[in-house]
């Protein structure tokens, strides 16, 4: 699985959030670099899952803080 | 030290907010007197209430009321004990079965409050290797429950059983899997399409559990909830049930006709580690409960009732649920708005739930009604009133403009 693919997906999701217009990397901190609320991961997750035919349990995001951790995450369920 | 709290600064600034906008903040109104199930006085001012769950307004019905006195007189005020050491007395026994036979379910687990029914229920039911799978939209205590527990939890999108389709095709068909959806969702009152659900559950082989807090005693023949009144009662494993809306009082149950049901008695966290319902509560519960059984003319005042208020709200332009049910949640432009909309309302005697982000779907601000079946049509009159002077207040301005603007686009 392309990994340049779902994190581009998620740099699309978050854009209308991104009121800062800060430079979105693999390194950003959603929560205290972009403020995304509780919504917004809701939405990503959806779109997330609807694109790579995954599940994502709410159980795995509690670790995830940054957008590679996301994108990592994304991957290794498509893969198992 | 201190930093313990720094996480609490976004919320405290939206209250803070509040109050510097409100004389009288509608997150923090004190209730200074209750004369009846519609009226009480706030900050000195007679106030008909709009705001309380108490659907079918028997928190002052009279039966209830010596039932619990009469109980408190002969057991006493609390029982000081767990359900599974000294707070099981003949009261919870004879109400748990008296539950069990008003929903022809085998079993029935009384609960201390809705809340702890779902944390309780929903944490031991489904353990390690098990999936729960909930509506987005589920209230906090179905979240909670979840987190307390060892399943992996599933977030299905709200009201989309074509979501909830796909979400269970991807998981092993062989494991245990919980669906759970509420009858009737707290905020927008909008209605779950229970018998879809149930069948794409059915479907891939899940169990299903219905959370009936805002819909029981509101729908079905017999009040039993949404399951009754779409016929899926025999399809649905587990029914979640609160005393602290249409029962008037407080407390929770679970009932199903899985025998399984009882194991929960020493499995449930939230039933073993806390002191039982205190025998008035047991008492009025069981009164009321007799009540809302036997008489249905209260459903039929409280329908006439919603159906003048949803019906007028639409009317005056109010954006509102999508469902007609007691529980309306009046779509606010934004927390400035839904403010001072509070405030016109509370100076015209009308109290409403102010309801904000994240307890509201799609992080909006919600005016929330819930109607009563003891309003009088002199009320009800009263209640449109002044929500029309709320819209008026809110869009009027706007609408003039836009009648000009069309105006001026038709004569150039």
């Amino acid at each position: 699985m392309n990994k340049d693919a779902v994190l581009k997906l998620i740099y699309k999701e978050l854009d209308h959030i991104n009121d800062n217009n800060i430079d979105l990397k693999p390194e950003t901190d959603m929560t205290t670099d972009l403020n995304v609320d509780s919504v917004s991961v809701m939405d990503l997750m959806f779109s997330l899952e609807e694109e790579f035919d995954v599940v994502v349990p709410l159980n795995d995001l509690a670790d995830i803080r940054t957008i590679g951790e996301l994108s990592d995450l994304v991957i290794k369920l498509k893969t198992t | 030290m201190t930093k313990f709290f720094d996480k609490f600064s976004h919320i405290k600034q939206i209250r803070s907010n509040f109050l510097e906008q409100s004389e009288c903040n509608p997150l923090g109104m004190k209730i200074e007197e209750i004369y009846s199930p519609t009226q009480a006085r706030i900050l000195g001012k007679d106030c008909i209430m709009v705001g309380t769950n108490n659907y079918l307004g028997l928190t002052m019905n009279e039966d209830a009321i010596n039932a619990s006195c009469a109980a408190t007189q002969n057991a006493g005020t609390g029982t000081t004990g767990s359900r599974v050491a000294n707070g099981s007395y003949k009261g919870h026994q004879a109400l748990e079965k008296q539950i069990a036979d008003y929903y022809e379910k085998d079993h029935c687990i009384l609960f201390t409050t809705g809340y702890q029914a779902n944390v309780g229920f929903i944490s031991a039911i489904a353990g390690r290797d098990d999936y729960i799978l909930i509506d987005a939209d589920s209230h906090a205590s179905i979240y909670d429950g979840c987190k307390l527990g060892d399943a992996t939890i599933i977030r299905f999108k709200h009201n989309d059983p074509e979501n909830l389709d796909k979400k269970l095709a991807r998981l092993p068909a062989d494991a245990n899997r919980l669906v759970i959806v509420e009858g009737v969702y707290s905020m927008l009152g909008d209605l779950a399409p229970i018998k879809e659900f149930v069948a794409v559950t059915k479907k891939h082989g899940a169990a299903i559990m219905v959370d009936e807090a805002h819909s029981m005693g509101i729908f079905g023949e017999n009040g039993r909830g949404v399951c009754e009144q779409e016929g899926v009662e025999d399809d649905v494993d587990f029914i979640i049930g609160t005393f602290s809306k249409s029962v008037g009082t407080i407390g929770g149950y679970c009932v199903s006709n899985h025998a399984g049901l009882q194991d929960l008695r020493y499995a449930a966290r939230a039933y073993v580690f806390t002191a039982s319902l205190p025998p008035a509560i047991v008492a009025a519960a069981s009164e009321n409960l007799s009540t809302i059984q036997n008489t249905p003319s209260l459903r039929k005042a409280l329908w006439h009732n919603t159906d003048r208020i949803y019906y007028g709200l639409q009317d005056m332009g109010f954006e509102i649920g999508p469902d007609k049910t007691p529980v309306i949640g009046v779509k606010m432009p934004d927390i400035e708005g839904g403010v001072r909309a509070w405030q016109i309302l509370f100076e015209q005697g009308i109290y409403v739930n102010m309801a904000l982000p994240p307890a509201t779907p799609a992080g909006v601000c919600l005016l929330r009604c819930s109607i009563c079946a003891a309003h009088t049509d002199a009320q009800i009159d009263c209640i449109l009133v002044a929500f029309q002077t709320v819209y008026d207040a809110l869009y009027g301005a706007q609408e003039e403009e836009e009648e000009a603007s069309v105006k001026k686009a038709a004569s150039a």
